[in-house]
């Protein structure tokens, strides 16, 4: 029963919508104004099918073992009856703080020649846990307890009466945690570059900056794009199949804790050991090297520097990122017309694009077309919109639809124009939450490290790029500061996503 | 303060055609009941008139002003229509009196009319309440005062009345009705709600299917309904059939007047409870089956010799009790429809 959408809207919309899918298609093209035989060939090489090898390997590797950890750990989060148990909670989320960089940053300064496969699997395994544990310690604390005393009733055991009737409610949650983490994997490039294992990420920087394999590169880039959309296809059926598990009705009883009984120090070491490797062992690594780097010397004015260009680029990146979600959530929220759906699904690309595809889409982009643009904060910023406006968008989604149209309606009977009703009364209303989502994209861009090397400025330096440059070089000691001033900058996001958690792990790139 | 004239409207969701061939007029300062059931149209007409949503087709008039016309729509923003929607829709990030004054140009002027408006509706002094500090019947009234600020020339009420309890509905409804008398204000009610609108508008349209299909004063449409639909709609029906001659129907209660003359042949007597009057019978025809006590009134049910039953309203204390035999008979004159 929604109206239409005003025409200026639709046209803003579309805008954002262009501006995030215009690097994805112009590499496309460019790709293929190569010839198809190139591609092909490009294609076909041993090296691809080995990559793709290797890449999805480590993405469902990774994916299985958070799976066997974070199952287990949301069980014991969200029903036991444990000492401390708020401390666990936290301690399970906090590893989304850490960027992949910087966790594989402390491991190897910690442990000589930390390095390959198995190394990545590690790294990658404890800090993409959380994406498993949060929305299935949810779905856990969300259930209704009537289910299973209904089973026990029915003459099941307590453990075989949960096993019929709250696991299977987790699984749709668990199963799209497991591809989020499959997807996290495949874009990152952080720590897979630090560590030295050849997967797409890798080998794309790798032929872009060595040898300017632009097909090569390209090539590699769509394949790894097919594979991401792959998963983000898998992932958003296995949600919508997700949500039709919901059973209104009544208000719910929170579930009864669990006492363990006689298995409660079992409990309390699993998620002890869990949280020292996540955890533990990143915060060692970075002490040791402070300290370390403390008697060197901390280079305080570039620590400064790198910490405002990192506020800076991130802002600009934010604002636009917010600027052009704004139309594209006031029309996910009011209107769902076909056209509005195609623009949110064209405005949400970014959501399946790993940092390193935008670099260098955008890249090419710049260099050929606009080449007074190449290596700009704008185009800098545009990358970052690319990346995190999904983020925005929910956000002003979010803001929106908790507005009733209604008041605006008002607003226009009591003699307000459309865009002075929505100024006086739905923005009055909506901007704390649209203010935290540009919040939330400008910590997010501050951590982002592919996009920022290909297309930042010269000479000009984020906190990830020169924690980049010095484990290259391996001065870890030097490279400590800027790892510890990104953790405490990423803290504060994955606090407030642990706290707002409404169920979903809402995807943060590196 | 104005006349409403809508004609020929036609308005529809996609292709989902909700409003059709439409005409209804409301006089200068006379107050409109629109009654309906859920999904008649009744609300799209209104947003029609409000200006939220484009009919396909017709005209819609206030006083000389065209607000819909071929090729024009006024934007609701010019066509000083107040509009109090269900739940008052109370502007949440803004005290009551800013509330009132947000349609008001800022100044003196506009702060003084805030008064009169919380003085009209009974809250003075009212001015710096949060609406979520105020209770459902208060927002409604905030939401009239709202309204009524900018001394539209038409004032739309969009159920304002039922997400109230019955007893603050009442005195709510009486309130409004009072406040509309006094300021001269045009208005157009929309309900489902049958008691309401006939104790609440000067002219009660009935609408189903898109159309109105009747529209006079209150006691026409209940004694005079146009079909048998809109009397079983405006309140409780007994349906007897019967035979018609000379103005005159034969039914299984004897003989009664009809209000049409005209109408002849095998026809359904349609009566309100009120109409049958019972009186205490020892060799009687009826015996009372049931009784209903509502407190100010009572329902009897009572059931006749050829099986069917009749109910029958009274008022003051009961006398009848179920068991009694008694015999019914028809207060005329009475509609009837022709079933041939």
């Amino acid at each position: 029963m929604s109206p239409r959408p005003s025409r200026v809207l639709l046209a803003a919309g579309a805008i954002s919508a262009v501006v995030a899918c215009a690097p994805l298609v112009y590499l496309a093209v460019r790709t293929f104004d190569a010839g198809l035989a190139t591609v092909l060939d490009t294609l076909w090489r041993q090296r691809t099918a080995a990559l793709t090898v290797r890449s999805l390997s480590l993405a469902i590797g990774v994916a299985l073992s958070c799976l066997a950890i974070g199952i287990p750990t949301a069980w014991l989060v969200a029903r036991a009856k444990l000492p401390m148990r708020g401390l666990w909670l936290v301690l399970a989320a906090l590893p989304l703080a850490l960027p992949s960089y910087v966790a594989a940053f402390a491991w190897v300064s910690t442990f000589a020649g930390f390095a390959g496969f198995f190394a990545a699997w590690l790294v990658l395994t404890s800090i993409s846990t959380p994406y498993v544990v949060l929305p299935v310690a949810a779905v856990l604390r969300r259930a209704d307890p009537a289910l299973e005393e209904v089973a026990r009733s029915l003459g099941r055991s307590r453990w075989r009466a949960a096993a019929a009737t709250t696991l299977p409610l987790t699984a749709p949650a668990a199963a799209a945690g497991a591809l989020l983490v499959a997807l996290y994997v495949l874009s990152d490039f952080g720590a897979v570059s630090v560590l030295r294992v050849d997967v797409f990420t890798r080998a794309i920087f790798a032929s872009y900056r060595a040898s300017f394999d632009r097909t090569g590169a390209a090539v590699l880039s769509l394949v790894l794009v097919a594979l991401a959309f792959l998963l983000v296809w898998l992932e958003q059926r296995t949600r919508s199949r997700a949500g039709s598990w919901r059973v209104g009705g009544g208000t719910r009883r929170e579930a009864p804790l669990i006492d363990l009984g006689r298995w409660t120090p079992l409990a309390l070491l699993w998620l002890i050991v869990s949280s020292a490797i996540a955890l533990g062992v990143p915060a060692y690594g970075l002490a040791i090297r402070m300290a370390e780097g403390r008697r060197f010397g901390i280079d305080v004015p570039e620590l400064a520097s790198a910490t405002a260009s990192t506020v800076g680029v991130a802002g600009a990146g934010a604002l636009l990122a917010t600027a052009l979600a704004i139309p594209v959530g006031i029309l996910a929220a009011r209107y769902r017309t076909r056209s509005t759906r195609a623009i949110e699904t064209g405005a949400y690309i970014g959501h399946s694009l790993p940092g390193v595809v935008v670099g260098l889409s955008l890249v090419f982009l710049t260099l050929t077309l606009l080449p007074g643009m190449y290596q700009t904060v704008l185009t800098l910023a545009v990358a970052y919109t690319v990346l995190f406006m999904p983020n925005a968008i929910g956000s002003v989604r979010t803001a929106t639809s908790q507005v009733p149209p209604v008041l605006e309606q008002m607003a226009r009977s009591l003699g307000r124009s459309p865009v002075r009703a929505w100024t006086d009364v739905t923005a009055r209303i909506a901007w704390p939450g649209v203010a935290a989502g540009a919040l939330l994209v400008l910590l997010t861009a501050m951590k982002e490290l592919p996009a920022t090397l290909m297309l930042r400025p010269t000479g000009l330096d984020t906190l990830a790029t020169e924690l980049w440059t010095r484990t290259e070089i391996a001065s870890y000691s030097q490279a400590a500061p800027f790892a510890v001033a990104l953790v405490l900058l990423a803290a504060l996001p994955a606090f407030l996503v642990s706290r707002t958690m409404g169920g979903q792990a809402s995807g943060g790139h590196e | 303060m104005s006349r409403l004239k809508v004609a020929s409207l036609e308005a529809a969701y996609d292709d989902d055609v909700v409003v059709r061939d439409l005409d209804l007029t409301v006089e200068d300062g006379s107050v409109a009941a629109i009654l309906g059931p859920s999904g008649c149209g009744k609300t799209t007409l209104l947003r029609c008139i409000a200006g939220f949503l484009k009919p396909r087709a017709g005209t819609i008039t206030l006083d000389d002003r065209t607000l819909v016309a071929a090729g024009v729509v006024l934007p609701p923003e010019r066509r000083g229509i107040g509009v109090v929607p269900q739940e008052g829709a109370l502007f949440p990030h803004l005290d009551v009196g800013r509330n009132i004054a947000f349609g008001l140009p800022r100044g003196q002027e506009s702060r003084r009319r805030v008064d009169e408006l919380l003085d009209l509706i009974g809250m003075p002094g009212a001015h710096g309440l949060a609406p979520s500090e105020l209770s459902g019947g208060m927002q409604q009234r905030v939401a009239l005062a709202r309204a009524l600020a900018p001394a539209p020339g038409l004032v739309l009420l969009d159920e304002p009345f039922s997400a109230l309890d019955a007893g603050l509905r009442a005195s709510l409804r009486d309130d409004v009705r009072r406040l509309l008398n006094l300021t001269g204000t045009t208005a157009v009610l929309v309900t489902h709600d049958q008691e309401e609108a006939l104790s609440f508008a000067d002219q009660v349209a009935v609408m189903r299917g898109g159309r109105i299909v009747q529209s006079a004063t209150p006691d026409e449409i209940y004694m005079r309904p146009s079909d048998l639909e809109v009397a079983r709609f405006v309140g409780r029906l007994i349906e007897l059939p019967g035979s018609a001659r000379d103005g005159r129907a034969t039914t299984s209660l004897g003989v009664v007047d009809l209000i049409d003359a005209s109408i002849t042949g095998d026809v359904v007597v349609a009566l309100r409870p009120e109409q049958i009057e019972l009186a205490a019978d020892g060799g009687g025809s009826g015996v009372v089956e049931s009784m209903t006590f509502f407190g100010d009134d009572h329902l009897i049910q009572t059931r006749l010799p050829d099986g069917s039953s009749v109910r029958s309203r009274r008022s003051g204390p009961p006398v009848y009790r179920p068991g009694d035999t008694v015999s019914a008979m028809i207060v005329g004159p009475a509609t009837a429809f022709s079933t041939t």
